[in-house]
Order: C-alpha cells, then structure tokens, then sequence
C-alpha cells in the first residue's frame, strides 16, 4: 500500500497538468475515489498552484515599452554582435597564421637539412703497402655520422708525399685547412711533392703557402683526397670505387649510368634489380671506365642523387706488377737460352723431345706470368665502379630530418625554459598588475554599462 | 486571434507590421519570464530587448514546423542563463552598514521592488509565493515557471529546457513537493 501511495502521489502532478497518458490517468483517478490522503495531497497541490498563478505579472508601461523598443531596434546590440564577430574573426585568422607559420618553421627546417649533402662524413685513412709505396694505398670511406657537430677521423692521412692532415668543419669554423708537405727526406723514392689536392666534393684546390683555404659555407665537411702526381714509371694503379645513391626513380638512374659508361668509352659490366622488404628498389650496376676516365665518371655518378656513401680505392700494384716482369724476364731468358741450345743441338727425335720437356716447365710459368699482368692490365686500365641505386626512401628522410627538428625544437624549448626561469620574478609581478587593473576595469564598465541602459 | 506562425511567416516575408504584433503578444510574458528567473528588472528588461533582437537577426532561422512561442521561450531561456553566468562573474560591491560601523559587509542589492514595504504586505501570500519560488533550484524554477505562469505543456517545457519529458515531470514535481512545504504552513497562518 505504502508502495502505491508514493507511486500515486508522483503521478499526482503530471495528473493536475493533464500530462498523463491513460492508462495512469485512471489509476489516479480511481485512487484518489478511495485514498483520502492521496486526495488531501492533490488539494494542496491545487491550492499551491492557484497561489501561484494570482501572480499576474507586470503589465509593460509605455516608458518600458520604449525602452525595449530602443535596445533591439537600436544598435547595441547590433555593435555586441559585430564585436563578437570580429573576435571570432581575429581568432581563426590567429589560429590559421599560427599554423602557416609553424608549416614555413618545419619547412624551412627540411630544406636546411636536406641541403647539407655530405652529412657527418667520416674519413678514415689507412696506410698500406710497404715502404716502397708511401701514401699510394690509401683507402678512403666516406660514410654517415649521425652527430654532424662533429666527425671523427680514425687517423690523418699519413704525412707523406701528396699526403697530409685533414681538419673537419663545423658551424663554428667554416674553413678548412691542410697542409702537405714535402717528401724530400722519404729516401725509398716516391712521387714529388703536389702542388694540387683533389676534394671529393669535385673542387680543385691550389696550395699556397703550404697552406690550402676552402671558401666560408663551402659545406660543413671537406674531405681531401691525395692527387698523385704524374711520375718517370707509368702508374700501375687499379683504380675502384663503390658508391651508393639515392635515386628517385631507379630506372630513369640504371639509364643514367648506361650513357655515363658509354659517353666515357667504358661499359656496363653487371646490373640486378631487386625490390627488398618495404617495396623498395635498388640496384647493382658494375661499371668499367678507362683509368683517365675514372674521376670524370665519379662526378658525373654523384650528381644521380643523394650520395649515400662513395668509396674510393687506388691500389698501387707497382710492385707487384714489376716483379712480375722482373721473373718474366728472367724465365724468358732461360727459356731462350734451352730453346737456342734446342736449335742448334742436332739431336735424335728422343733427344729432342726430352729438351722439349725441360722447356714446358718455363713455358707454363711465362704463360701465368703473362696472364697475371694481363690481369694487372686489365684491372689498371679500366677502373671499376660499383653503383647501388636505391629508391629514395621518403619515410627514412622523414625520420631522419623529424629527429633532427626534434632535436633543435628541444633545444629551443630548452631555451625558451630557461628564459621563462630568470624572467619569473618579473613576469609574475606584471601577471598580478594585470589581473588587478583588468578587475578594476571590469568593475568600471558594468557600473558605466548599467548607468547608461538605465 | 491568427496565429503565431502565420504572424511570424508574414513578418519573414518582409511585412515590419507584423513584427509589431508579435512583439505585443509576447513583449509581457517575456518580462514576466526574465523577471522570474532573473529575480532583477533591469536585466530583465536587457534580456527582453536582447530576445526581440535575437527574433530580428535570426527571423530565417525560424521554420513553420517548430512551435512559435517554444522557439520564442527557448530564446529568452538560453538568453537569462547566459545573464545569470555573466552576474556570477560580477564582483560584489562592499558596502558599508552604516556610516559608524568600521566592519564592511557584503550585501546582496535585490530588487527593491517586490520587498515588503508595509505590514499589510508581508501578510499578503504573493510575497511569501515569489520568495518560495526565488528559493527553488534554477531548473526547477523554470519548469514550474513555464507550467504555471506561461502554459507550456511538458513536451514544449522539455524543447525549452532542452530535457527530456520525464525530466520536466520530476522537475515539475519536485518544485511543487518544496512549494507547498514551504507555503501551506504560511497559508494556513494566514487564513
């Protein structure tokens, strides 16, 4: 019972307002016939709503009437919404000069980045062959450093002939300088001292001085490369280089390659195509160049695209070639010699044949005497060049330059912190000065407002 | 007496007279709405002027299918919240007592109008009506409001109100539970 009086009861208002459906409508009514305190409840309900209702209202006086006329017809409102307009306006232009801003940040970010081409290049230099060869068997690699505030350099070129130290630049010190020197007290003989220095980067550089300057902003990394200098004895160098290019569309580059050989008078030797994990592309080309070709290819080969990483090879085979000739020499000799006697021993057919054998022996040796120097030939003759092409990875360039915007955005914000610290005393005294004045302010204005309506 | 969309169908067509009658119908229920919620007669009277602008500038806005006056109400509605935010943000003055006392007090600066004056009219009930309604909870104020004053219907409050039917009848319901505590005893005293 209790149950149903207090379910009545909250139908009791909706039932004076006639919002009940049907249903509840006659359960109320059907209660109230037999309830007297559900029937006491819905009289005082009616009794406070009549109490309510006696509450007529104000009648609007004319001066009102007027006065209401005035504002929606007059422009004060007309101005508020204007204002408001104009706010919402200055916002959205802000916010979208914000975001153009930010883009042409990020923007001029990439390019800057994307700009410096030989990107943390590491020199690395090692001194091989013997005594015979100072300097000549030196391999460069040219490969990535991931901190380009600084390069690391495994060792300077040797201080021999063409040789001598590499410096590295950063921001801070644009210029490059390096020094040869001379080779006059190298007693195994050698080459002459150079007067020119090739830089990979494709400028030539004249020492002056003993000294050799690049120009400012010639790039963050100059790496030098020993010229070797014409000599009495023709070179017996092979000449190589293995290099890997960012292209952006491998095809388009394999063409490349095949006129760069063929304008050179060289040939494609080998090329594999592969696509690997992601979808992407490279390719392996083998190219062979005649020896005075080979750095006109090289610089040609860079401008494909982004040069990964370039290799560059010379070994002086000098000697090794020589003592070929040398034994060579000495085997014909002696196999000229049997050979004479041969010919002017009138001997039996036996007889003849057993000096034939003494001499196969020889004739074997200077037939693989013979191939090897062809070989060298060969090898010296035409340099080799490998090329892997690889589509450019734009994911990798993203990341690579996001890590780097990262990096200088962190720096800035660390910046800005740091700014914000030594600026607190004085940003939270102007803080405090503004809240006051704009409170005093506000107070102002609605006084003047509400003065001004009335 | 011609209806409301008809009315407000010619005035979008272009004819200024019948904003005019429109602003006769309903300029009085308006007051009275802004000045039950607003428990003060000048910005009830910001509100009514700013709900007869919002009718000019938004007069495209209106479509025939929706109620007039529930369009109208919802307004006016939207429009004394708004005012009642704003007034919460509004520092109180700091007033004195009296010109000896040393200690500020804050007041509270009603409407002077609807205070009683005279004896008689602390005896009178629809003083002891206003200050109960001006007691309820803001919701529940203007449910019961729009009911008993203005004639809406639930479903009609529930658009103004911008809740659902069942929440309009415990809204309703609850303001008259509080209502008639508060008035039968001072009722029954009177009688």
């Amino acid at each position: 019972m209790m149950f149903i009086h207090a379910k009545i009861k909250k139908l009791i208002s909706a039932y004076l307002d006639g919002e009940l459906k049907e249903k509840d409508k006659l359960l109320v009514e059907n209660h109230l016939k037999e309830c007297a305190e559900c029937k006491k409840y819905y009289q005082e309900l009616e009794r406070v709503s009549f109490a309510l209702i006696q509450d007529k209202g104000e009648d609007v006086s004319p001066d009102l009437e007027q006065r209401i006329r005035n504002n929606f017809l007059g422009d004060k409102y007309k101005r508020e919404a204007k204002m408001k307009n104009k706010k919402l306006i200055i916002g959205i232009s802000s916010g979208a000069l914000a975001i153009l801003l930010m883009f042409i940040f990020v923007g001029s970010m990439q390019g800057y980045l994307r700009k410096n081409v030989p990107r943390g290049l590491q020199f690395n230099s090692e001194q091989t062959g013997g005594q015979y060869s100072p300097g000549l068997t030196t391999q460069s690699q040219l490969g990535y450093s991931d901190n380009r505030e600084s390069v690391s350099f495994s060792r300077a070129i040797p201080q021999t002939i063409n040789g001598g130290r590499i410096g590295y630049t950063d921001e801070k010190s644009p210029w490059i300088t390096a020094y040869t020197e001379s080779a006059a007290d190298y007693s195994t003989g050698g080459y002459p001292a150079s007067k020119t220095i090739k830089i990979v980067s494709g400028n030539v550089k004249t020492i002056v001085d003993d000294q050799i300057i690049t120009s400012q902003n010639e790039g963050p990394i100059v790496i030098v490369e020993p010229y070797l200098p014409a000599t009495g004895q023709e070179e017996k160098i092979i000449r190589s280089a293995d290099a890997t290019i960012e292209v952006k569309d491998v095809a388009k580059a394999y063409d490349e390659v095949v006129k760069i050989s063929t304008s050179k008078k060289g040939y494609l030797a080998m090329a594999n195509f592969n696509q690997i994990t992601g979808g992407k592309i490279v390719a392996q080309l083998v190219l062979r160049v005649p020896k005075s070709k080979f750095e006109e290819t090289v610089d040609e080969l860079r401008k494909l695209g982004e040069v990964k990483r370039f290799d560059l090879e010379g070994v002086d085979v000098s000697r090794q070639y020589n003592a070929l000739v040398s034994e060579l020499n000495t085997i014909k000799v002696v196999y000229d010699k049997i050979e004479q006697k041969l010919k002017e021993k009138k001997t039996d057919i036996t007889g003849a044949m057993r000096l034939e054998s003494e001499l196969t022996p020889y004739a074997k040796s200077i037939e693989a005497i013979r191939n090897q120097l062809n070989q060298y030939d060969n090898l010296i003759s035409l340099s080799t060049i490998k090329v892997n092409l690889e589509a450019t990875s734009w994911k990798l360039l993203f990341q690579e330059n996001l890590k780097d915007v990262q990096r200088r955005l962190a720096q800035i914000l660390s910046g800005i912190v740091k700014g914000l610290i030594n600026l607190l005393p004085l940003l939270l005294t102007l803080v405090c000065f503004t809240v006051v004045v704009a409170w005093i302010i506000s107070i102002i204005k609605n006084a003047l407002n509400k003065k001004s309506d009335k | 007496m011609r209806k409301d969309k008809e009315i407000m169908m010619e005035y979008k067509s272009g004819d200024i007279n019948a904003l005019e009658e429109i602003f006769q119908r309903y300029k009085r229920p308006m007051l009275n709405y802004a000045f039950k919620l607003l428990n003060n007669y000048a910005d009830a009277e910001d509100v009514v002027g700013e709900v007869f602008y919002v009718l000019t500038a938004q007069k495209d806005a209106y479509q025939p299918q929706a109620k007039f006056s529930t369009w109208l109400y919802t307004i006016a509605h939207n429009l004394c919240i708004d005012r009642i935010r704003k007034n919460k943000k509004i520092f109180p003055l700091w007033f004195k007592k009296n010109k000896t006392d040393k200690d500020y007090e804050e007041l509270d600066i009603p409407d002077t109008k609807f205070l009683p004056n005279t004896p008689a009219e602390e005896k009178d009930t629809s003083f002891f009506v206003k200050r109960s309604l001006e007691k309820l909870p803001l919701e529940q104020k203007e449910a019961i409001v729009l009911r008993e004053y203005h004639g809406l219907n639930y479903e009609d409050i529930g658009k103004v109100l911008n809740c659902s039917l069942e929440k309009v009848k415990i809204l309703i319901f609850r303001a008259r539970e509080r209502l008639r505590k508060e008035l039968l005893p001072l009722m029954e005293e009177l009688k």
